[in-house]
């Protein structure tokens, strides 16, 4: 997942897009990742094991979950991981695009 | 010095004290189980997946230091013959189950979910129950989260990993993937 991840990061980081996480470890575990794996992303940090207040409120049951939301904070795709995330990414920036 | 030595000894025994109920809480959700329980080996030589789960079921209450392990389901219902190349020493559960998935003689997932974890086919209907899940649909591995397609999400308002405070809606006016995730 990181790697993956951490190119698609890379590839659109001058286009208006961001990988926005959600963490569910531990707060020295979580920074050990950030640390290890160089991860360049935000996450809100959701009190340190699954079950935490933003996983509740959004009914987040299994890990990962992905939702990729246009500009609008609409959702638009779910669970889509790897090349289709990337495909979901690029569709809604050409979308975004084509309606400026 | 001889304070020093008297005294280093106590002071040990109160970090052990104090750091034991935090410890412990963290240690009850699946996905920390599946990081803590070490398994001192792991082989399996040609045997059936019900039959292999059931073993990596016990293996994993009895090296759980609470004797609690983690409940591993199967949903496939396909004969399906695990066979690990080489046996492996010292591997965490969580590793287990993903060469469990890949010693398979046919393709598995597995998902972690709140209270279990379900191991599943990796075929055409399960990929079906991930598109049905992708547009909006109901079902299929960790789909049921709360916002469907098509609808506008809540806004988040937290933490970073850093402390600092920022808001989901910040980013309002950008393509965003939000990514639940856990280091396991």
């Amino acid at each position: 997942m990181y790697p993956h991840e951490r190119s698609l990061v890379q590839r659109m980081k001058d286009k208006p897009f961001a990988l926005i996480g959600v963490n569910s470890d531990p707060k020295d575990k979580a920074l050990g990742a950030v640390k290890r794996e160089n991860l360049t992303w935000r996450s809100f940090w959701d009190g340190g094991s699954p079950g935490g207040p933003i996983a509740k409120a959004w009914n987040v049951r299994g890990w990962p979950t992905i939702y990729v939301l246009d500009a609008k904070g609409v959702v638009r795709y779910k669970n889509v991981r790897g090349e289709a995330m990337d495909r979901a990414v690029e569709a809604l920036l050409k979308e975004m695009a084509e309606t400026k | 010095m001889k304070h020093l030595l008297r005294l280093f000894p106590v002071a040990l025994v109160g970090l052990g004290f104090a750091a034991a109920p935090t410890a412990r809480a963290a240690d009850a959700s699946v996905p920390a189980k599946l990081r803590q329980i070490q398994l001192p080996q792991l082989a399996f030589d040609g045997v059936p997946l019900a039959e292999a789960v059931k073993l990596l079921n016990e293996a994993a209450k009895t090296a759980d230091p609470d004797k609690a392990g983690v409940r591993i389901e199967s949903t496939v219902t396909d004969a399906v013959t695990i066979k690990t190349r080489a046996p492996m020493a010292n591997v965490s559960l969580g590793t287990a189950l993903a060469m469990l998935c890949a010693s398979a003689d046919k393709p598995l997932i597995y998902q972690i979910q709140a209270d279990k974890v379900v191991i599943l086919p990796r075929n055409a209907a399960t990929i079906a129950a991930a598109k049905a899940v992708a547009s909006g649909g109901a079902g299929g591995a960790g789909g049921d989260s709360r916002f469907s397609v098509g609808e506008t999400v809540d806004d988040i308002e937290g933490e970073d990993l850093n402390g600092a405070k920022f808001k989901l809606s910040d980013y309002r006016g950008k393509v965003v993937v939000l990514d639940f995730w856990g280091d396991w």
